[in-house]
């Protein structure tokens, strides 16, 4: 039986066309990898100008507990620790490594040899304990792959009395155009259970069940045929509705529980995580491979050949991509609905980074005046009234937002998408969101 | 013609009945208020703009005179003049208030900065500041959609078409705050008017280290201190990249004017050059 | 990757395509049905009506946008055609043009333009300027044609009729009301029109079901309460035109379904008391009017069911 959230909810046209073959991304030349790619405080570099690095090894250090490491995707040199810019435009300070010749030829080769072989490695570390888990988590620098890039042994890090009865592992992706995690469950499936095996054991949850959207039939094939001998895991389908990758609403549709306002999933006793990062997860316990890739998928308005699935080294340039854009185009990192706008093409695949849709430009049309037709209120998977709410916004009423239940809103966008009259309901919504934050 | 009689001293009767309703209720239910705060809100603005700290004119003279002194009671847009009068009503002194006027903390005009890229959403400052960078590259800088402009109440702020940054009139700037509490990034400040109308300013607020901040804007400040050096009255202040002229400690002598680099310090008067 | 120019736009960026306009010309399409039958029963005069109704909302709207406001002509969205076209189905089709006009600039003039332009009216513009009309023209108001005819003969409609006590509603002939060969207003007559603009605007997805099946509810409810036959008075009247196409209207609507329902049922109901115990022999638009009132208050306590429940001592 499909199950799904029951309030609100979007059917954006899904435009999954990208070739189901994943392809390696050839490694850079040069390697711009920025300290912060995840939340809390920004790793510090160990290495400085001038010092040598192989690919893997530790390039800064998490600086906190709610940190992350980074480790470097290339052997080479470290050419510079400076500002260097982000898709939209900010600047940040990154790890320049150059690698010569020799080394880049070397790294590609064990690379391709990684990879090739990665499909025949079924380890599943039975035997590692939930300490040496969490400890190969933190040094392998590993993050929610999802997008939200939280520090995943700080997530994984559970009080005794506060485990979580499951552990929900979203392969959902609900996002237009996306197909990384759906082509990673496709071909490694035995490995992103296994990577759910070790989340399990890390966190003392005792079981996980893995949610997939009923569109991606072989994903679904992949992971139950794989499913056999474990019996705390199991495999829920989801119907596809966006945005039901998201984490209350996932919640929900698995567990039937709704989180309060303001709460944790943990308050409902869930815990939420990527199908990537417990393929990350594996890889570093399993492999010993840090996170210095990824699966990303790039889509959108580009000839067909160009729209695949790469597996791409953290620290590539953004236009490293073979892809052919228009003279005018609207590139976002990330999926089209929550994604973000990349102004340049001279930034960095960062860790958090899912894909790179291209989008022809097409102006946004002009706003019309709101008709309260009441579309963004269906669309609203958190039963809010955002033409109201985005209203108090533009008026900076802030306390009426408040009591309208901004703070609920987990910015889906499904309003702006849905409103008849092209407002700009999101933009408003946000602004109103992050003055109560700020002023509370 | 007795129809038309009849109706009309039917309807005078009962105007007259309700003349005389509306008199003795309003006398019965009247509130006693002291006239004194009749007197005041005559002589206030009547703009209500929240400068003073009150909800509006009539709030603040209510306040006033429940107070009974002009105690941290100051009118921006009355000035020293209005609150002298509101003083004698009330038979108090008015504090001795210097009046402030706004200030932009930005000279990033489309000479300095270059628009980096196209934006095609909302023109709105808080907006841009939420979502983009903003198409000027300073991550600090003016945004120049105009979002001060729109809360001014007294016409004193507008977008200049060819820098891009907002100038405000001195004239009709009454230093009420409502720009500085709508700059999404805190660019205006509210500062002395200073001695003979005089005042100097850093005007940048980028915490960006000197090589960035120079890269986005060319009038960017770089936090090289040449001023703090140059300042003999140590009335500027150089932390984390940016520098700060202490109101209260500048003479506007002008020495930092002439030492600074970018021309990141911005002055209302031309220093007399001293070589 | 090749040089291109990257452009920058808030989050999201793709859109379902729905617009406001496509809707408006969605209905317009819903209503080609009834205004063909319109056409076909009452002849030229209601090409008459009907383009006099249309060229005047547009040219007070554009006149009103383009001399009082000083904005952009807001004339192609069209509401204002979507208002002529409801106005002039509202009306019989011998009516005067100079009262079709003065009716088009009441509605466009007064009941929106006067609140602020589409989006901000409370009460249904054709409505209002129907019920104007009425008021203003009682005689010229109700006179209304029979069908077929080329002689100027008017007569009573059912409801009038069953209002004077002259007609039995149970002797009604359900398929000539379904069919629109009965006298009435231009749009109500053909109940079959109606209702397959109905379905095309579910289809499409413009309008939810619940205001017209509730409408239809609440005034069955009352007529059996009081024992009088409810298909009868379904199909006759505006009540159809008026549940469909008028109720419906997004701007005076309430915007969730909850909200719809009462106002759907509310509509109903004070149709059908106007129709048995008022005095005029049609009530339903005063009834959508009374409504349209209450639409800002429905909308006030029928809000939707959050997903969060809140925290008892979460005071912000």
């Amino acid at each position: 039986m499909t199950k799904t959230f029951r309030i609100g909810g979007v059917h954006p046209a899904p435009n999954k066309t990208a070739s189901r073959e994943i392809e390696l991304l050839p490694l850079p030349i040069i390697a711009y990898v920025p300290l912060l790619q995840h939340k809390g405080a920004p790793a510090q570099a160990v290495v400085s100008r001038g010092e040598h690095v192989d690919r893997g090894q530790i390039i800064a250090k998490n600086a906190s507990f709610v940190s992350a490491g980074i480790h470097s995707p290339i052997t080479g040199t470290v050419k510079a620790i400076e500002a260097v810019v982000m898709p939209d435009g900010r600047p940040s300070t990154a790890i320049v490594i150059e690698s010569t010749e020799q080394e880049h030829l070397a790294d590609s080769t064990s690379r391709s040899e990684y990879w090739q072989a990665l499909s025949n490695k079924t380890e599943t570390c039975a035997s590692a304990g939930a300490e040496d888990i969490r400890k190969s988590i933190i040094e392998a620098g590993i993050v929610g792959l999802g997008g939200a890039t939280f520090p995943s042994h700080v997530k994984l890090t559970i009080k005794e009395g506060e485990r979580p009865e499951v552990l929900i592992i979203n392969g959902c992706e609900c996002e237009p155009y996306l197909m990384a995690d759906d082509v990673l469950m496709t071909n490694y499936p035995s490995q992103v259970i296994a990577g759910a095996e070790l989340m399990l054991k890390a966190g003392g949850i005792a079981r996980a069940v893995i949610a997939i959207e009923d569109n991606k039939p072989e994903a679904i094939a992949a992971i139950r045929a794989n499913l056999g001998s474990n019996t705390n895991i199991s495999l829920q389908v989801v119907k596809t509705k966006y945005p039901q990758g998201g984490e209350k609403q996932l919640i929900e549709a698995v567990t039937g529980r709704r989180i309060p306002s303001g709460e944790l999933p943990l308050a409902v006793g869930a815990t939420v995580n990527n199908v990537a990062t417990a393929f990350a997860i594996w890889q570093a316990v399993a492999c010993g491979q840090p996170l210095i890739e990824r699966l990303i998928t790039v889509s959108g308005n580009i000839p067909e050949t160009e729209r695949r699935n790469y597996i791409a080294a953290i620290g590539t340039r953004l236009s490293a991509i073979p892809a052919t854009l228009p003279a005018r185009s609207r590139v976002v990192i990330g999926g089209p609905m929550m994604g973000r706008s990349a102004v340049t093409l001279e930034a960095p695949i960062v860790k958090g980074m899912s894909g790179m849709v291209v989008l022809e430009d097409k102006a946004k049309r002009p706003a019309m005046a709101c008709v309260r037709c009441g579309a963004c209120i269906e669309a609203c998977p958190m039963g809010l009234e955002p033409y109201l709410i985005s209203t108090y916004g533009r008026l900076r009423m802030w306390d009426e937002a408040r009591a309208a239940g901004v703070a609920d809103c987990i910015e889906c966008g499904s309003c702006s998408w849905s409103c008849p009259s092209s407002r700009p309901i999101l933009e408003y919504i946000s602004i109103a969101k992050k003055r109560i934050k700020k002023l509370s | 013609m007795q129809l038309i009689l009849l109706t009309l001293l039917l309807l005078g009767i009962l105007g007259l009945l309700g003349a005389v309703v509306l008199y003795v209720t309003s006398q019965k239910f009247r509130v006693d208020e002291d006239p004194r705060i009749e007197q005041i809100v005559a002589l206030l603005p009547g703009a209500n703009c929240g400068g003073c700290g009150y909800n509006g004119c009539r709030d603040f003279a209510g306040a006033s005179v429940s107070k009974g002194s002009l105690n941290g009671l100051y009118c921006p847009v009355s000035g020293a003049d209005g609150m002298g009068r509101i003083a004698e009503i009330l038979g108090v002194e008015a504090d001795v208030h210097e009046r402030n006027i706004a200030v932009l903390k930005c000279n990033g005009n489309c000479k300095a900065r270059e628009v980096l890229f196209e934006y095609d959403g909302v023109k709105s400052c808080k907006i841009m500041d939420s979502v983009a960078v903003g198409t000027r590259g300073c991550s600090f800088g003016c945004l120049g959609c105009g979002d001060c402009t729109e809360v001014c109440s007294f016409g004193a702020i507008y977008i200049d078409n060819e820098t891009a940054l907002p100038v405000i009139d001195t004239e009709k700037c009454t230093a009420c705050g409502a720009c500085v509490a709508e700059c999404p990034r805190n660019l205006i400040e509210l500062r002395p008017e200073g001695k003979r109308a005089r005042r100097v300013w850093i005007a940048c607020s980028s915490h960006d280290r000197g090589a960035i901040a120079r890269k986005s804007c060319a009038n960017a400040c770089i936090g090289c201190g040449k001023c703090k050096s140059a300042c003999p009255f140590e009335a500027i202040d150089v932390a984390e990249n940016l520098a700060y002229i202490s109101p209260d400690k500048c003479k506007t002598c002008g020495k930092c004017l002439q030492v600074c680099p970018t021309t990141a310090i911005q002055a209302n008067f031309t220093p007399i050059a001293k070589n | 990757m090749n040089q291109a120019k990257l452009i920058f736009e808030s989050a999201p960026h793709v859109h379902s395509g729905r617009t406001t306009t496509g809707a408006m010309y969605h209905v317009l399409i819903a209503l080609l049905p009834a205004i063909c039958c319109a056409i076909y029963f009452f002849g030229f005069p209601a090409v008459g009506v009907l383009a006099t109704s249309v060229a005047a909302c547009v040219a007070t709207e554009w006149a009103i946008t383009r001399f009082m406001l000083g904005r952009p002509t807001t004339v192609f969205d069209g509401s204002a055609i979507l208002t002529g076209v409801l106005l002039a189905l509202n009306l019989p089709s011998n009516l005067p043009l100079w009262m079709v006009v003065s009716g088009a600039i009441v509605a466009i003039g007064i009941a929106k333009m006067a609140f602020g332009g589409l989006g901000c009216n409370i009460f249904n513009p054709a409505l209002v300027g129907r019920v104007f009309l009425l008021i203003s023209f009682p005689v010229a108001m109700t006179s209304w044609p029979v069908p077929f005819d080329t002689d100027g003969i008017t007569g009573p409609t059912i409801l009038g009729l069953e209002k004077l006590g002259q007609l039995d509603p149970a002797t009604l002939d359900m398929t000539r009301m379904l069919r629109g060969d009965i006298g009435g207003s231009m749009g109500e007559v053909s109940a079959i029109a109606l209702i397959i603009g109905f379905v095309y605007l579910l289809i499409t997805k413009v309008i939810k079901w619940h205001i017209p099946v509730c409408v239809v509810a609440g005034l069955a409810l009352v007529d059996i309460c009081c024992g009088w036959p409810p298909v009868a008075d379904i199909l006759s009247g505006g009540l159809l035109l008026g549940a469909i196409f008028m109720a419906t209207d997004y701007v005076s609507s309430p915007v969730t379904t909850k909200g719809m329902i009462v106002y759907g049922l509310a509509i109903g109901i004070i149709t059908a008391v106007i129709r048995r115990w008022g005095i005029y022999p049609e009530g339903m638009s005063f009834a959508i009017l009374i409504m349209n009132g209450f639409t800002p208050l429905i909308n006030q306590y029928m809000k939707p069911k959050r997903f969060s429940t809140r925290r008892k001592e979460l005071a912000v």
